[in-house]
């Protein structure tokens, strides 16, 4: 049965309905099993065992970003977030695991895992597949190239840069280490520009939104405790990651999932006051804006939903953007509303999901910007597809990515 | 549960996919934002005029009790159902069908977000005033429903004084036309102004036209702070009575204050016995003299700082205090209970004055909000539903709420309904007559009884 941490926690919903303006899935479902509220009264009807598990209930549960718009607005300060996490792994001891999530979870996400090779090998699959085909609402063409070497073996373990002034540990995280390692890149060359140490700690694992985010709570566990240990041991002054989803994990759920299974969350809990968004981090180094050059384009920034929801980070990289010497920034409409990703809520919900990204298109599209920014290569990942054709489209960037540009062109002049 | 044959029907007419009876479904449909609950049979969601008065006629010819439902905000639980009745769930007809600029007005489906509508009409440059907290999810049915108010009230009156006209499909499935798209309009009984607050009980809203305005130029906020309760009271009946209409004017009782302040650390003072906060609106020049007119009202009537707003971030920094009472509110207890309470604003100050008597008579906790310029006041009755005991007390406090409100020339609700939440107290409000001819317009709307069936004038659920 659920937590004690969670079963007081159902306790304070008041029922008002406020989420459900916040919820991306209830404004396209407009029907309250799809609500936050909704899953919260079947979570406690459940507890009460006024329900049973129900393949229904599954389905349900599953149809969920776990984006926390709707802990964003709670008057009662409920971390819903938490609650349907609980709820999925509730059902994981009814059903089990999707076979598909269990093959890539076992093979890809643990120590060990070969998701960087599975990449390739569904790379050159997919060069034998019509280029039409379409996978959660994307065209096949449309979806990045995965790149032969990931971020982890073109750089080293530890780059010192000429003069030390601050260390810190970098988390990749599975997207930016396998699939877009350019992120990674522009994140260590600023860093160094700014002379921070880095230290990429061999033993890292995947941070384990996805299996958060599936109710997969064994394996999660032991990915919590590996990740903890590997980035207490070198003496650092931050953690600092360029992934919206590892970001918020690490800084706040890992402690927070110790707790609710009864563990000693000490360890965690300092690791996670380490933790630093790269935009906050780099907001920090006051020398950074003396070394920008200009960047003569019309930007617009996506919120992905774990920085600005999960961690509260809204001001900072839009700050950065605009210290761009010609940047001209134009803020998009519900900026902060979900891309509709989920990880694998788009490839369950592909026709919701589409919706939803298409609303957030458009908006962005209304800014007239060449390029949008944001902080997530998920996110990344799902507006990349969406923003018209190869050619035409508009140009998804992490914001990191534009502040090593424009570091790069002050080199040049 | 609904009969398989009633099932079956209700099928045929909006289609497999729009009816929904697992209990999943039922679990999710059993409340609203009162605190009790109640599982339907079952839940359909029609997406025309047609459907509505399909579903009707079958619930009629089998006798079977139907809910209409918006978005399940309602304070008063008037949407809670019955296991053996239909929710009827109108979020699917959510079209605005049209915005008539040169007659500002706008028709939408009920279904609409009220805080869509405003959008889509400001968009526009025009203004769709009624704005209750809940307005960027409820649903416009709802709010003609409710009657819902919201901060705007002392300038811009309720929900009720925007309708022209309303389409209204009634028990027996008729559907039925009141009101006009006339700015004028004498003809018959006013049937709108009729169902409009009737909590569902007499038809189900299906189409709505209402009336805008212009949107207003400029606004601007002032906050002010004042040691004693009383003199905030008599400020605000002085501020109304030398004839100036402000767009917003909220007061915070030391307890709010003291919550809010916990919550956001903005820094407000918690030491002091009221906080309010007024919003002026309009020209500009209109605007600067009424503003600054206030700060004089507020100064003499004691208080010991006014601070205006100088841009839109302070005009939001203002309004951040008053957005987080309910947050504020609700960590402090495991359950709140918002009353409703109104009174004519001359009398605001005494009835401010009884909260801390009747929560030191009972030894409950009272936080008062209220929508002073108004006198519609939320005392918030914060406690433990688990403790028997101390449900006992709130109980007792909120009748005697009630009582001196109704000694004052007060009425028991000014926005939220009164649903089952209050039922119990109509008699004290209205004589035998009153509630008589009520429950015959009820019976002349709906013979059967089928509407609604957790109501002001019916209620199946047992408190």
């Amino acid at each position: 049965m659920i937590s004690q941490t969670n079963a007081e926690g159902l306790q304070r919903c008041i029922k008002c309905g406020l989420c459900l303006a916040a919820c991306p899935v209830y404004k396209h479902l407009l029907e309250e099993t799809a609500a936050p509220r909704g899953k919260v009264q079947l979570l406690k009807a459940l507890q009460s065992e006024g329900l049973t598990s129900s393949r229904y209930l599954e389905e349900i549960a599953s149809r969920c970003l776990l984006c926390h718009s709707c802990a964003a607005v709670c008057p009662s300060g409920m971390e819903t977030g938490h609650l349907i996490a609980a709820l999925r792994t509730e059902l994981l001891q009814s059903f089990g695991l999707d076979w598909k999530k269990k093959l890539a979870f076992r093979h890809l996400l643990s120590e060990g895992g070969h998701l960087g090779l599975a990449l390739q090998m569904a790379q050159i699959l997919r060069s034998l597949l019509p280029s039409r085909l379409k996978v959660a609402g994307s065209q096949l063409s449309d979806l990045p190239s995965v790149p032969f070497r990931s971020l982890r073996d073109q750089v080293p373990e530890r780059i010192r840069p000429a003069r030390v002034k601050t260390t810190v540990a970098f988390f990749p995280g599975c997207l930016i280490d396998t699939v877009y390692p350019e992120i990674g890149r522009a994140a260590l060359s600023v860093l160094q520009a700014l002379g921070v140490e880095v230290i990429i700690p061999k033993g890292l694992v995947c941070c384990g939104t996805p299996l958060l985010i599936s109710g997969e709570r064994e394996m999660l566990a032991q990915n919590l405790k590996q990740n903890v240990r590997e980035l207490l041991a070198p003496r650092v002054d931050f953690i600092v990651t360029a992934c919206a989803s590892c970001g918020h994990t690490l800084k706040k759920e890992y402690a927070y999932l110790l707790r609710e299974w009864g563990e000693d969350d000490a360890l965690a809990a300092k690791m996670g006051e380490k933790v630093r968004d790269i935009s906050q981090f780099l907001t920090d180094q006051e020398e950074l804006k003396g070394l920008l050059s200009p960047l003569p384009m019309t930007l617009t920034y996506h919120d992905p939903c774990h920085l600005a929801k999960g961690q509260g980070v809204r001001g900072e990289p839009r700050g950065l953007l605009k210290s761009i010497p010609e940047v001209t920034f134009s803020e998009m409409a519900e900026a902060d509303v979900c891309c509709g990703g989920g990880g694998s809520f788009q490839f369950y919900f592909p026709e919701i999901s589409q919706q939803i990204v298409s609303s957030k298109a458009e908006n962005i599209r209304k800014t007239k910007a060449e390029v949008v920014a944001t902080g997530c290569p998920a996110c990344r990942l799902r507006l990349e597809s969406h923003l018209g054709t190869r050619d035409s489209r508009v140009k998804v960037r992490h914001t990191v990515e534009l502040l090593a540009e424009s570091l790069k062109g002050g080199k040049k002049r | 549960m609904l009969n398989a044959g009633a099932l079956r029907r209700l099928e045929q007419i909006v289609g497999k996919e729009r009816v929904k009876a697992a209990p999943e479904d039922l679990v999710t449909y059993s409340y609203d934002a009162y605190l009790k609950e109640s599982l339907p049979g079952a839940v359909v969601f029609p997406q025309s005029t047609e459907e509505v008065s399909a579903i009707l006629k079958l619930a009629s010819a089998e006798q079977i009790p139907v809910t209409p439902r918006g978005a399940g905000t309602n304070l008063s639980g008037g949407s809670i159902p019955v296991p053996e009745g239909i929710v009827l769930c109108l979020t699917r007809m959510n079209r605005i069908l049209e915005i008539d600029e040169r007659n500002r007005l706008a028709v939408a489906e009920a279904g609409v977000i009220n805080g869509d509508l405003q959008k889509a009409v400001e968009a526009k440059n025009l203004f769709y005033p009624p704005d209750p907290s809940s307005q960027y999810i409820s649903t416009l049915g709802g709010n003609v429903a409710e009657n819902a108010g919201g901060l705007k009230c002392v300038k811009y009156g309720t929900t009720r004084d925007y309708l022209l006209a309303l389409e209204v499909v009634l028990p027996s499935g008729a559907v039925i036309q009141t009101g006009s798209r006339t700015a004028k309009n004498v003809t018959g009984y006013d049937l709108t102004r009729l169902l409009c607050g009737s909590e569902g009980t007499l038809g189900i809203v299906t189409k709505v036209t209402v009336r805008l305005l212009p949107k207003p130029e400029v606004k601007r906020a002032l906050q002010a702070i004042f040691p004693d309760l009383g003199e905030a009271g008599e400020t605000v009946a002085r501020i109304i009575g030398a004839g100036i209409i402000p767009s917003i004017m909220e007061l915070m009782d030391q307890a709010i204050t003291g919550a809010v302040e916990d919550f956001t650390h903005m820094g407000l003072p918690k030491d002091v016995e009221a906080v309010l906060l007024v919003e002026v609106d309009g020209k500009k020049e209109m605007v600067e003299k009424e503003i600054s007119q206030i700060a004089e009202f507020c100064q003499k009537g004691g208080a010991t700082e006014v601070k205006v707003a100088r841009s839109e971030e302070e005009n939001e920094a203002i309004w951040l205090a008053r957005r987080s009472v309910f947050g504020a509110l609700a960590r402090l207890s495991p359950s709140t209970f918002s009353e409703d309470t109104t009174v004519p604003v001359s009398e605001l100050p005494a009835m401010l004055r009884k909260f801390p008597q009747i929560a030191e008579k009972y030894k409950v906790r009272i936080a008062v909000v209220a929508h002073a310029g108004d006198g519609n006041i939320h005392p918030c009755l914060s406690f433990d539903e688990r403790d028997k005991e101390e449900m006992a007390r709130v109980e007792l406090a909120a009748q005697e709420i009630v009582a001196e409100s109704l000694a004052l020339g007060g009425t028991l609700s000014g926005e939220h309904g009164i649903g089952i939440s209050k039922a119990r107290f109509l008699p004290m409000e209205f004589n035998p007559a009153t509630l008589q001819i009520m429950r015959e317009v009820k019976r002349s709307f709906d013979p059967l009884g089928i509407l609604s069936p957790n109501s002001f004038i019916s209620q199946k659920l047992k408190e």
